[in-house]
């Protein structure tokens, strides 16, 4: 293995495998490290290992991903997996801990594919055992074929919420309910996106005919939707045992102990914050993202950014994104001409330009809702350290709006997940309180590691230039 | 109270509201006079706030051991005078040494401060050593205590500061740079970034990692350089550390338990930066040569994990200690600067004797040694 | 230790080619390979993983994909490892970090 690349691409998801494997096809040399065991990211999660009842349940969403896996597989790429990057520089050093060795590699050109992830909203006992996402269930079964087989809850808004539905309704795993936190009236708003959404008709009958297939499944076992649900609530002395919510006028109790949550899906921003990406609020789907360009250019030079880790876009879109970065650095690297680069770009930008023109409808319809985060003072909004939301906006109101200070006083955001769950909720809370737009606020930075490296790892780390080895 | 409606003057203008800057303004805001700060940032965005916390009068550059007594004191008074306790805790300061030639330099060390009088620096055996540290490694033969020392949280302790500073009747503007500084016939006028004019009879440079660029402004360039110390802090390693921080003699490390068990490691590792576009970049073979020494005095250690680290803007001067003082070229203008890695202990005293010397008397304590003109050749 | 049940079970048609023998809390159990071991943690009994750091509460598996930390178990010695991002292999030795462990009292896990 060697220590300097013509690029090193960090994450194995669509995004990731599509760019190294189309750069590797260009002669280029490429590594790619990612912290998983297997090449596919979240949504491809296992696919070379996943039994064919799996791949029935999880359908072509899931199966398309294996000509890409393979094709990954079989490319001349060098493959780190289980490969933890806690720094990523801009001058192309990256830095990872495997097998309990850290190392570093460099390249003139990175490619962060650092993915998506689930929307952490708190709500009042969110962090009780038994309490998991969405995607962390979906995970689960890609990665193991476990499921459920007690009786569960299923609750939020978005697609995820439908695709696990069907999966689980599929499976035969008991559920209690399905309430569905949507607003009512959020498509009014996102009807005026709907231009885009209408030049992909078979995208948005495909959404519909999963909302409707799990309407009937549902009904067919007998498993209630609630529509308009509000006040979740997860109860329990030590564990999850029940989830109480409202469903307009009606209180809902449900004695289980799994709660599926999910409300949207937001880009993982930690490895971008810690090189120094610029970033840009979005209003709609409020999150903060980096300043990504056509080709997945960032701010910084030798850095590049693909897939849904610059904007959710999905996995079609991530791996055309892929695709369009590694033929961009191909280019720069001479390993293609302008002609062949124009040649080889426009059937893929294409490609990805039809997967984006329904997204301005699905980012309104599914925008988080206003009372997102309009959470009560006792839930706890770090995990990690236990701050509470009251906290937080105890400090707002004493006159602190910058994200760092409100951690450096109250410690959010200061555990090893390093405020990758608390981060949204610190963020609405200060314009809540403040009534700043998030768009004003210094951004929550993040220095290395980005992951925790134990000290004796460090301790014998061979970072330096030349290869002591 | 000052009503500062249309009014754009002030009796001391001090630009850099860190904790210095919060300090004196404090003191000479409760001797009565009006004090107008600005704050290009907000305060404890830089040094203040990010430091490692370290509450230390061991270890202290003689030249600084009296004031650093006298801050302590001051420390046990925070909540009345700052109505917060800035977090602040004692842990024990122990500096090991890991052989005989170092334990005859930490003798010679108790021995020259109690010629001076001072007794805060103890020499402890190795049964001392290890009652206060049961886990450092055996090979260390001695130690030097200071049980009065401690820690307390950097960003409350700057917006105690702050706060106090405002309630006092101190006028701080932050976002607010100063683009140009002058003297004029009555004092100073100092311009900031939105244009607008403040005029003052005295002006206080207490602008830290900026004072060199700020104080060439005024005619009365000074020696203090940017520097970005970094810490680093480890998950939660309860049992280890006994509440005692660790240094070491023979070589660069500090070890500062904190109150939930976590360690923050510091000792003056520096990462490059660029203060133009206030950018700082944490080195990671800096990390790792910290660890190797972390793992080899505190073996144990070796399972704990790094999992954050951080760094800001600091003021520094070659010999490490500050410039704090009238200036001796621009009268009126006074300095307190220069801090790095010593001054968070330091905010309170410094607060008071800068006043001192502001308001023209004879400040409690001599700052000949800090005279912002020691390193001309001609003295 | 186990507690018999576990609130998940393996799903029908999941055909386990092959399995290894890792060790839970010190009880040998053989789990399908290459599974990761908040899986296999998970499909063993419904014990949580580990304390948070702060109040001590117990903690399970969130996001199962690395994020969360809240699936922290000690393998083969090593604490704090994320039991999501990996895989079990023959022999491995896993101690969930149930214990609470305080400043001046260190508890034995």
């Amino acid at each position: 293995m060697k220590k300097t690349y013509d690029a090193i691409v960090i994450g194995a998801g669509p995004s990731g495998i599509a760019c190294a494997t189309e750069l590797a096809g260009k002669g280029l040399d490429v590594a790619v490290v990612d912290e998983q065991a297997g090449p596919g990211g979240q949504i491809y999660r296992n696919i070379t290992g996943s039994s064919a009842a799996q791949q029935k349940i999880l359908g072509t969403d899931y199966t398309d991903g294996l000509e890409l896996v393979n094709a990954f597989s079989s490319s001349a790429v060098d493959y780190f997996p289980q490969s933890r990057v806690w720094q990523a520089a801009e001058n192309g050093a990256v830095y990872f801990s495997r097998n309990g060795v850290s190392q570093q590699l460099r390249a003139p050109n990175l490619v962060l594919c650092t993915g998506a992830m689930e929307r952490p909203v708190p709500f009042p006992g969110w962090t009780l055992p038994g309490v998991m996402t969405c995607g962390g269930m979906s995970n689960l079964y890609k990665d193991s074929g476990l499921v459920p087989s007690q009786s569960l809850v299923i609750a939020g808004s978005g697609p995820f919420v439908w695709l696990v539905s069907e999966h689980l309704l599929a499976l035969d795993v008991p559920i209690a309910a399905i309430l569905d936190t949507a607003p009512l009236k959020q498509v009014f708003p996102a009807l005026k996106q709907v231009s885009g959404a209408v030049k992909r008709l078979d995208f948005m009958m495909k959404g519909v005919r999963l909302i409707g297939e799990v309407y009937l499944a549902a009904r067919k076992k007998r498993v209630p939707i609630y529509r308009n649900v509000t006040e979740l609530q997860a109860q329990g002395a030590e564990k999850l045992e029940r989830v109480s919510a409202r469903a307009g006028k009606k209180q809902l109790v449900f004695d289980v102990d799994t709660l599926l949550v999910s409300e949207g899906i937001i880009p993982n921003t930690a490895l971008f914050r810690q090189v120094g990406c610029s970033h840009r609020w979005d209003p709609v789907q409020r999150y903060w993202h980096p300043e990504v360009r056509g080709e997945g250019q960032t701010s910084l030079s030798s850095v590049y950014i693909a897939g849904d880790g610059g904007f959710v876009h999905g996995a079609k879109s991530a791996e055309y994104k892929g695709r369009i970065t590694a033929l961009h650095i191909a280019k720069e690297m001479r390993r293609l001409s302008t002609v062949e680069y124009d040649e080889q770009l426009t059937p893929v930008r294409k490609q990805l330009d039809r997967e984006l023109f329904p997204r301005p409808f699905i980012d309104a319809l599914y925008a988080p809702r206003r009372d997102l985060f309009a959470l009560d003072d006792e839930t706890v909004v770090c995990r990690c350290e236990g701050v509470s939301a009251g906290r937080v906006r105890e400090l707002v109101r004493q006159g602190l709006t910058d994200h760092n200070e409100i951690k450096a006083i109250i410690r959010c955001g200061m555990g090893p997940c390093q405020g990758r769950m608390c981060s949204a909720a610190v963020l609405e809370l200060i314009s809540e309180v403040s009534g700043m737009n998030p768009a004003n606020t210094r951004q929550h930075r993040l220095r290395p590691p980005i992951k925790p490296v134990s000290l004796q790892e460090l301790a014998n780390a061979q970072l330096g230039e030349e290869d002591e080895s | 109270m000052h009503n500062w409606g249309k009014k754009m003057k002030a009796d001391v203008l001090i630009v850099g509201g860190g904790i210095m800057g919060c300090a004196t303004g404090i003191e000479l805001a409760r001797k009565g006079r009006s004090v107008i700060i600005f704050e290009k940032d907000i305060p404890g965005r830089h040094a203040s706030g990010n430091n490692s916390g370290g509450v230390r009068a061991q270890g202290r550059d003689l030249r600084e051991i009296p004031f650093a007594v006298e801050s302590r004191k001051m420390w046990d008074q925070h909540v009345k005078t700052v109505g917060s306790d800035c977090g602040f805790y004692v842990s024990p300061r122990l500096r090991l040494a890991e052989s005989d030639a170092e334990m005859e330099v930490l003798v010679k060390r108790q021995k020259t401060l109690n010629d001076l009088g001072y007794d805060h620096e103890v020499v402890v055996d190795r049964d001392e050593v290890f009652r206060m540290s049961p886990h450092v490694a055996q090979h260390v033969v001695g130690g030097l205590a200071c049980y009065s020392d401690g820690l307390a949280n950097p960003m409350l302790t700057s917006k105690a500061y702050a706060a106090t500073a405002e309630r006092e009747g101190v006028k701080i503007f932050s976002g607010t740079r100063v683009i140009d500084a002058r003297a004029t016939s009555s004092g100073f006028r100092v311009r900031t970034g939105s244009g607008k004019d403040y005029e003052g009879e005295l002006l206080v440079n207490s602008t830290g990692a900026w004072a060199g660029r700020f104080s060439e402004m005024l005619g009365d360039p000074l020696p203090v350089f940017a520097t970005a110390p970094t810490m680093m802090v480890t998950d939660r390693v309860p049992g280890i550390m006994n509440g005692t921080s660790l240094g070491l003699t023979g070589r660069l490390l500090g070890l500062m338990a904190a109150q939930n068990g976590s360690i923050v490691v510091g000792g003056g590792y520096r990462s490059p930066l660029d203060l133009e576009k206030e950018k700082i970049w944490v080195d990671p073979m800096e990390m790792a040569k910290a660890a190797k020494i972390m793992v080899e005095i505190v073996p144990r250690l070796r399972d704990a994990q790094m999992i954050r680290c951080w760094t800001a803007f600091e003021g520094s001067i070659k010999d490490k200690v500050p410039i704090a003082g009238a200036s001796t070229k621009v009268s009126g203008l006074f300095h307190v600067c220069g801090f790095s890695a010593h001054g968070f202990q330091l905010a309170p005293i410094m607060g008071r004797v800068m006043s001192q010397v502001i308001l023209g008397k004879q400040p409690e304590l001599p700052l000949e040694d800090f005279r912002p003109d020691r390193f001309e050749k001609t003295q | 230790m186990s507690q018999g049940k576990s609130r998940f079970s393996w799903s029908e048609g999941q055909a386990f080619n092959k399995t290894v023998n890792v060790t839970f809390d010190g009880e040998l159990q053989s789990v399908p390979a290459g599974i990761s071991v908040a899986a296999a943690l998970l499909g063993h009994d419904d014990g949580h993983f580990c304390r948070s750091a702060a109040d001590k509460e117990k903690r399970a598996p969130y996001c199962l994909m690395g994020i969360c930390f809240e699936c922290l178990v000690e393998i083969d010695g090593l604490k704090n490892r994320q039991a999501c991002l990996e895989p079990v292999y023959e022999g491995m030795s896993v101690n969930r970090q149930q214990a609470v462990m305080e400043e001046k009292n260190e508890e034995n896990l």
